[in-house]
């Protein structure tokens, strides 16, 4: 028996760690698509709108601007167009637009005898009621979140999209919720970097914009993608012709806090 | 209701047209085969008379039945582990005669070559069936030492593995929502714990599991791709016992004893795991304070009235408990309840009489902030059987039978609190009647050649109240209709042939054929890799149709040195329609509209499959080779291509060895191989908002890397010493003895080096995992 003991002593000792490891494997190349991604808001009449091609996987990253793009904007109210004009590393730029609530606008993108439309409708902004910071505890570590408080307008679609920007780094999309199954409901979204956690003392800038269903639907997908899905896919887009990418027009708000730190509350 | 009222006509004519055929003078010898010991019945145990070829074998209650002609005969029966039993018999009547036989001494040596039973093998009309025995597999290697069929299963011919450590399997290139998993005749619609790293089966509760991989016969329906049918132990009728074992990660106990003395015994047996001990060596309090953690209980009792008449009653009871603090808590489980009665009406008629009862449930709850929802689904049936068995003459068996299956599933609902920021929904019950007949014949034509031919007719109707919605073409919907209770919203009505042969070319070689079709009419919504308890099921609407599985296959058997040595090889050709996938970015979570999320396709799955198994000897054990395909094809998806299932495995290899070291020590070791699952792996990517975004195109058209492990075991079992009631056994296991680090899951991301760079990095689960269990008995 006393043997036994020994022996159990020793098996309860063994490792049940799972490990992570670079592998190489095989990855189809697939040729360049043509990439949109213009994403309008009312913040600033200044807007940017990026055709570019995407990179076959096994290659680096880098330029691959299209630079012979025809790129406009036509207000459906009205039929005005506003012309986007080229500004070099593949960014068509256009001041003067000024999207309004409501207003349905179509993209047009043409490059050689290629056509690629879409359609979005901007939607009304929905305000916030209060704006905190919080530290949370998941799995051993503590995060910090900003939380946008607020009353979702009920008995109507909304879809609510984040991004986030650490100190000087460049704005990242941080989140995207609709209100399946809270409409109406006073409601709380915790924002943070999933990536780099945001840490006392940086300087956070975060934009939220309400945006159309289909433009929820683009980034729903994306970040549904993980590598337990059985099948990922590429996002839904409204984009037509095959591009990848997104048009968004959406009413948005750009929030400031400086210095950050807990249990202090800040606003744009 | 007219056409059920056909339907019936239909099959009383069919029973009766076989049966005044088929009538003929002779006596007829029937009972029950027991095992001395316990008591328990034993299934699938022949029983043959000398110098004839009249042979036939227990059913699944242990009952046989053989007509002989008047005179005195020598009755043998075999069956593997127990020493054969023989007794002469003078028959000038009819006589009911029932036999226990004694397990065969513990070594496998040559001596007991004897009571080595004639495997079923060769002569067997049945074809694309694995019968397994509990003690035959009790030695093999498993990861954390938990014997586990699921996992066991998934070292025969045609089954695939769902993936490292899982419970889950796919049979011949079907889903895994196609297998029909019973337990004492209830239906499992959850087999797995833990997300399956464990399966619902309990091996010391289980006595005999047969799996069904094609050729299935009448009296199962229900599943397009698989029956795996497994029996629970009756429990000791002789005395009362109590073993049990400790392991690393989970304890067992059974108590099994008579009710009274060899007419009734009653068994329970649970086990419950405890992988949350774990969690106390975590600094947080909150993990501190979190369960993980699974039980399950079977229990059975009979009770034999008089020699015509046995009572079952069967249950089974698991939960999973998984909790974060007390900010989410996630629990799931199944229960079944089987009640049957075996009456036994004439020498050559066997009925059961079975009322079932099954229902899966989960419940998650949160509370967390100012969320506080409880959501919670579940699935429920109650199922009513009545089977017969006729042995008209000893050429021919008989099996018919009527099932009704009333199915009730509620689907995810969201129940909040007023002061929640979430909204209570609640989706729409809905409930299907599944209404069966079926008639099966084995008949040996000649001495040679021999067939099982039947028929089953389903006939299912989804049924009130509710709303139901057509959908257009884009799945839209577009008109929604309002049923009353019990009104019928759709009917399907289905005929599923059956059919088997085997000719026997000479001593020891037969060729099979069989063909079957199956029909489906509930469905699993899988959009994950692991089992999950969440998957959504929803049954045949006016959107989603039967899934059909038309299933051909031819194989070769034979048997040599002196039936020690079993060989076969299968090919099978597999057709399904009415598949079913997800449209992009489908919704299935909490939605009234989830048929119009669907897309519906086809699929076709071939393949051919080797077995050799050396069932004597000090070496025992068996090497099983698979070559396959699997294939789907969906308008919507991959261009309307066929593109590769993801548990499509081209090669499938399995080698299974067990070693009679001494009289106490027992080697054993499996090594398995096999093709990486087909994946979807990004053949594009670009950057959107400063994200690296991956682009796709082909449907599963990589793979994973190919997958093998050896794992290595030890038993040590004293020999019993007879004065002492009292008996312990060890037994020792290395799962993934090399320490092959297999993906569990591959995926990407930036180089840190150069985020222009992606890199693949792939997620191993296991390394080496050692594991020691004690058990103990007295």
């Amino acid at each position: 028996m006393r043997s036994y003991l020994y022996i159990i002593s020793l098996f309860t000792a063994f490792s049940l760690s799972s490990c992570e490891d670079i592998i190489e494997l095989d990855l189809v190349d697939a040729a360049p698509q043509v990439v949109i991604v213009a994403d309008i808001n009312d913040i600033s009449l200044e807007h940017e709108i990026s055709v570019f091609n995407s990179i076959p996987i096994s290659q680096e990253l880098g330029n691959s601007a299209v630079e012979n793009a025809s790129v406009s904007i036509v207000s459906l109210a009205d039929n005005r167009e506003y012309i986007f004009n080229y500004q070099g590393k593949g960014i068509y730029k256009n001041r003067g637009f000024h999207p309004e609530v409501g207003g349905k606008y179509a993209l047009t993108v043409r490059i050689a005898d290629k056509q690629f439309d879409a359609v979005s409708t901007m939607q009304p902004y929905v305000e916030i009621d209060s704006l905190n910071l919080k530290s949370k505890t998941i799995f051993d570590e503590d995060r910090i979140f900003v939380t946008f408080s607020f009353k979702d307008p009920a008995n109507e679609l909304n879809f609510y999209k984040y991004s986030l920007a650490r100190n000087s780094q460049p704005l990242k999309f941080a989140a995207i919720y609709n209100d399946k199954f809270n409409d109406g409901r006073n409601i709380q979204h915790d924002i943070t970097d999933a990536d780099d956690d945001i840490v006392e003392g940086d300087d956070i800038t975060i934009i939220r914009t309400s945006v159309d269903e289909q433009v929820y639907n683009y980034w729903a997908d994306l970040r549904s993608l993980n590598p337990g899905s059985l099948a990922p896919a590429n996002p839904r887009t409204n984009l037509s012709n095959g591009a990848l990418g997104y048009f968004s027009v959406g009413a948005a708000k750009k929030y400031i806090i400086r210095n950050v730190a807990i249990n202090r509350n800040s606003n744009d | 209701m007219h056409r059920t009222k056909n339907f019936l006509i239909t099959l009383l004519l069919l029973i009766l047209i076989p049966v005044t055929l088929l009538a003929q003078q002779n006596y007829t010898i029937s009972g029950y085969i027991n095992d001395s010991k316990s008591g328990e019945t034993l299934l699938n145990a022949t029983v043959r008379i000398l110098n004839s070829s009249l042979a036939t074998s227990t059913n699944a209650y242990g009952f046989y039945s053989i007509s002989v002609p008047k005179g005195t005969h020598v009755l043998r029966s075999q069956l593997v582990g127990y020493s054969a039993f023989e007794q002469t018999l003078t028959v000038d009547k009819n006589i009911t005669y029932n036999i226990t036989m004694s397990t065969a001494s513990q070594q496998l040596e040559e001596v007991t070559i004897s009571s080595l039973s004639k495997s079923k093998n060769v002569d067997n009309p049945q074809m694309g069936v694995v019968n397994l025995n509990v003690s035959e597999i009790r030695k093999l290697p498993v990861v954390f030492g938990e014997k586990d069929i699921l996992k066991t299963i998934q070292l025969l011919p045609g089954v695939a593995s769902g993936g490292e450590g899982s419970a889950n399997f796919y049979v011949r290139g079907g889903s895994g929502d196609q297998n029909l998993i019973l337990l004492d005749e209830a239906i499992v619609y959850n087999a797995s714990h833990l997300f399956g790293f464990f399966s619902t089966f309990n091996s010391d509760a289980i006595k005999d599991v047969n799996l069904y991989k094609g050729g299935i016969p009448a009296q199962y329906g229900g599943r397009a791709s698989s029956v795996l049918d497994i029996a629970m132990l009756d429990g000791n009728a002789k005395k009362y016992a109590v073993e049990g074992g400790i392991g690393l990660i989970a304890s067992r106990i059974k108590f099994d004893g008579p009710i009274v003395k060899d007419r009734g015994s009653f068994m329970i047996s649970g086990r419950r795991t405890y992988a949350d001990m774990f969690l106390l060596a975590s600094k947080d309090e909150t993990v501190k304070s979190s369960k993980l953690y699974f039980y399950d209980l079977n229990i059975k009792a009979n009770y034999k009235f008089d020699d015509r008449n046995k009572l079952f009653l069967s249950g089974y009871f698991g939960q999973d408990v998984l909790g974060y603090g007390d900010l989410f808590r996630f629990d799931w489980g199944n229960a079944t309840g089987t009640l049957r009665w075996n009456h036994i009406f004439t020498n050559k008629l066997f009925s059961n009489t079975s009322l079932i009862f099954s229902d899966f449930n989960y419940h998650v709850g949160i509370n967390n902030d100012n969320s506080d929802f409880d959501i919670s689904s579940r699935i429920q049936n109650i199922n009513l059987k009545q089977d017969f068995q006729y042995y008209p003459s000893n050429r021919s068996t008989l099996k018919f039978g009527v099932h009704a299956l009333d199915q009730t599933i509620k689907p995810a609902s969201i129940d909040a609190t007023d002061t929640s920021a979430v909204n209570s929904i609640l989706i729409q019950k809905r409930r299907g009647l599944d209404l069966a007949a079926y008639i099966s014949h084995e008949w040996s034509a000649t001495d040679r050649l021999k067939l099982i031919y039947g028929l089953r007719m389903t006939n299912f109707m989804m049924l009130g109240p509710g709303s139901y919605y057509d959908f257009d073409a884009a799945g839209n919907p577009v008109q929604a209709t309002d049923y009353k209770k019990g009104e019928i919203v759709q009917n399907y009505f289905n005929l599923e042939p059956r059919f088997s042969a085997n000719y026997i070319l000479r001593d020891n070689k037969s060729l099979k054929l069989s063909y079957n079709r199956n029909i489906q009419n509930l469905h699993q919504l899988t959009n994950s890799t692991s089992s999950l308890p969440t998957d959504q099921f929803v049954l045949s609407s006016r959107t989603i149709k039967p899934q059909i599985a038309d299933q051909v296959a031819l194989g070769y058997y034979q048997n040599f040195n002196n039936d020690r040595y079993e060989f076969s090889v299968e090919s099978y050709y597999k057709n399904l329609s009415n598949q079913i996938d997800f449209k992009n970015g489908a919704d299935l979570q909490a939605n009234e509209l989830l048929d119009g999320e669907l897309v519906f396709g086809d699929g076709r799955a071939y393949g051919l499959e080797f077995f050799l198994k050396k069932r004597a000897g000090k070496l025992t054990g068996w090497l099983s080779y698979t070559l396959s395909k699997s294939e789907r094809k969906f308008e919507a998806i991959n261009n309307g291509a066929w593109f590769n299932a993801r548990q499509d495995k081209t090669h499938n290899l399995s080698v299974v060895a067990m070693y009679q070291l001494s009289k106490t020590w027992t080697a054993g070791a499996t090594f398995v191989y096999s093709t990486g699952d087909a994946v979807t792996l990004p053949a594009g990517k670009y950057a959107v908002d400063n994200r690296t975004v991956y682009y796709y195109t082909e449907r599963n058209g990589s793979r994973m890397p190919n997958y093998h492990r050896l794992d290595l075991s030890m038993t040590y079992e004293p020999v019993a010493n007879k004065d002492k009631r009292y008996y312990s056994s060890w037994s020792f296991g290395l799962y993934n003895a090399y320490a092959r680090k297999n993906a569990y899951l591959i995926d990407f991301r930036d180089s840190e080096t150069n985020p222009n760079i992606t890199e693949t990095y792939k997620v191993a689960l296991f390394s080496l995992v050692p594991s020691v269990t004690w058990n103990f008995k007295f």
